[in-house]
């Protein structure tokens, strides 16, 4: 165990050769990507002389983009020294790159099936601040970059804790599983997903094909009256049938690609997780980076008893959602064990909830029924009488709607946390801790001035939540309390 | 030992804690009304060289309909450049010990709060009507992402200068502490 980082960091090192491999096929991507109109111009638009001097072209630029990417390699050195990542790199001009590991947020292995099969690992570094947010290895042997990962994290421990560096250095044996999932499970997780979400994916592909092929000179849509596809109603219902069984089908497989062979693990000082077929990712999330916990389930979740959990991290750029760690298919003591390694005092009785106004749901009903009238009244003055039932449909269901959102938003705080419940049919749970709030916001608009309401905003490092229509009492008293734990509280909150 | 375990946890008296409610809300700058005007004015002026020359560039088939669209424009900016000036006798800020509060809106209400040590940091900031009014904003940074930074505008430049030196010391004072 101990002899992984006795590996010498000292001396300028190279990366592993796989990584020629890795540079050649992400530049090939980058190329493809580009010509892929010109491609179908080419091969399937003329067929001319032309194409054979293309083909050489091609050659041409495979060969060159080849030739960059050893040279690339070669120029490539790196380092530690004085608890900085060194990196010495450029093509053409040398870069000199120092990363201080205290600016290094997480350090992440990923294993495409390249990668797999020479047993190497990308390693990639995310950083705060600059706008280099973040720094890649292509490709490193599995000893050395676990050895880096163990480097820089048990630092990072070592400096927040300034506990024993012998404390800290033992790494792997430490770890205790939370979860694991087989295949069968991940199917039960894949059929559960949301299906609307991947359908959405599949007509933004679509719409890009279509876009491609109209960029070449192809006009699908001509295509389709050609077909003579009439928008009767069985035709209709026929394709969102195969709409929804494709979307089914794609969810399904992509939940089982992503997420194959899951392990989720917790180390000393925070979570490790391991996932994915094709692409498999080592996420490492330290404790003190989390600044919230959500779980959510669906209406399908619910009867299999599913949560999706997500570690959400601080980010101090954007908030971006690469930034939080989606662990599928936990089951209720899953959540639990996370959340109690995580936080002491998390659990709140029912008693302990409060519940938002009842004036939520009569405004936004109210708008609704407004808009829908207008909607109404406007169909029957322009005399279109198929689309008079629509607005009603609509305004109904939305109202419906907000009124289980209503009902599902709840809250409840003690002197460390802050529990927000939301949802329309699934149910979506929410814990901040209190020292991890950065700023507050009370509003009023002035609906929520006559009735004494106001919305209470908590901003943390990474995303918001909004407490809406609370009584302004409880939202003052809220904002005062939680002013001043953040206020006496001494913990870092990164 | 995980830093959570280590520390301790002390009940609260709710009534110990300080009610910002009742904090005196210092008014902006005088000059920052005069701001406000100006600004509304450069965007309004902004609309009617575009409304002139449609007026001018446009064969108008309904010449009531283009006065109707003038007469609507310039109600309708003077309507918000007064509720832009009136917005300035809804803003203040205050400094606390520990935190700092800045209120504002007419409609729409807003109280932000932010504590001293959730302060990443801040800048002054004067742009070319500020120069003008011999003004300056605070942009407070925190790590909550840009909708919970915050901008204290209207304050006399040395002000500014001294609420920040304000929290930066105050800052520095929490981490020492």
């Amino acid at each position: 165990m101990m002899k992984k980082s006795e590996i010498d960091f000292s001396s300028p090192l190279r990366q592993s050769y796989v990584a020629i491999v890795m540079i050649i096929y992400r530049y090939y991507k980058i190329i493809i990507r580009q010509l892929i109109p010109i491609f179908f111009i080419v091969f399937i638009g003329g067929r001319n002389n032309k194409s054979t001097y293309f083909l050489w072209l091609m050659v041409g630029i495979a060969l060159l983009a080849m030739a960059i990417a050893i040279i690339d390699y070669f120029r490539f050195y790196f380092h530690i020294k004085d608890d900085e990542l060194r990196v010495q790199k450029g093509i053409l001009t040398k870069k000199n790159l120092s990363i201080p590991f205290d600016r290094i947020q997480t350090v992440n292995l990923e294993q495409n099936l390249i990668h797999q099969v020479f047993n190497v690992v990308k390693v990639v570094v995310d950083t705060a601040g600059s706008n280099q947010n973040e720094f890649e290895f292509e490709a490193l042997g599995r000893d050395k970059a676990e050895a880096l990962r163990n480097l820089i994290l048990s630092y990072k421990s070592e400096t927040s804790l300034s506990t024993t560096p012998e404390a800290t250095n033992t790494d792997t044996e430490m770890e205790e599983e939370i979860l694991s999932i087989d295949v069968g499970s991940l199917i039960k997780i894949g059929i559960t997903e949301n299906h609307i979400r991947s359908g959405s994916l599949i007509i933004i592909f679509l719409f890009w094909i279509q876009e491609s092929l109209d960029d070449i000179g192809i006009n699908v849509l001509d295509y389709g009256d050609r077909l003579n596809l009439s928008g009767t109603l069985t035709t209709i219902i026929f394709f969102v049938i195969v709409f929804f069984i494709l979307a089914f089908f794609v969810s399904l497989i992509k939940t089982v690609l992503v997420y194959f062979n899951l392990k989720l693990n917790r180390r000393k000082d925070g979570f490790n997780l391991v996932y994915g077929l094709l692409n498999r990712k080592q996420v490492a999330a330290l404790d003190s980076k989390i600044q919230m916990i959500s779980w959510s389930d669906n209406l399908l979740k619910k009867l299999l008893g599913y949560h999706d959990l997500q570690l959400k991290q601080a980010s101090s750029i954007a908030i971006n959602s690469k930034k939080s760690i989606r662990v599928p298919g936990c089951k209720v003591e899953q959540v639990e064990q996370v959340a109690s390694s995580l936080y002491n005092n998390y659990s709140f009785n029912q008693e302990a909830y409060h519940t938002i106004s009842k004036k939520y749901f009569y405004r936004i009903a109210i708008y609704l029924s407004i808009l829908g009238a207008i909607a109404l009244a406007a169909s029957f003055l322009l005399d279109a009488e198929s689309l008079r039932y629509y607005p009603i449909i609509i305004c109904t269901y939305f109202i419906i709607t907000t009124y289980f959102k209503w009902r599902k938003t709840k809250y409840a705080y003690n002197q460390d946390m802050i529990k927000i419940n939301t949802g329309i049919y699934a149910d979506k749970a929410t814990l901040i801790p209190i020292y991890k709030i950065q700023a507050m916001d009370l509003k009023q608009n002035l609906y929520q001035r006559r009735n004494n309401l106001a919305s209470l905003k908590l901003y943390t490092a990474s995303g918001s939540q909004t407490i809406p229509y609370i009584a302004k009492t409880s939202a003052q008293e809220i904002m005062n309390y939680f002013t001043h734990l953040i206020e006496v509280d001494k913990r870092k909150w990164m | 030992m995980s830093p959570l375990q280590k520390y301790e946890n002390k009940e609260v008296n709710i009534n110990l804690v300080a009610r910002y409610e009742e904090v005196n809300f210092i008014p902006l700058h005088l000059n920052y009304k005069k701001a406000l005007f100006l600004t509304s004015l450069v965007w309004s002026s902004i609309l009617i060289v575009a409304y002139i020359i449609c007026y001018i560039m446009i064969p108008w088939s309904d010449l009531a309909v283009r006065n109707i669209i003038g007469i609507v424009l310039v109600l309708l900016l003077f309507i918000i450049s007064a509720i832009a000036y009136y917005g300035y006798y809804y803003m203040g800020y205050a400094l606390r010990e520990r935190d700092i509060i800045f209120k504002k809106g007419i409609f729409f209400r807003k109280t932000t709060m932010i504590p001293f040590n959730r302060i990443q940091h801040c800048e002054v900031k004067n742009g070319p009507i500020d120069r003008m009014l011999d003004l300056a904003t605070l942009k407070i940074f925190t790590a909550g992402g840009h909708s919970s930074d915050l901008e204290i505008p209207g304050l006399h430049p040395e002000k500014a200068q001294l609420i920040k030196q304000f929290i930066i010391g105050r800052t520095v004072h929490d981490e020492e502490e």
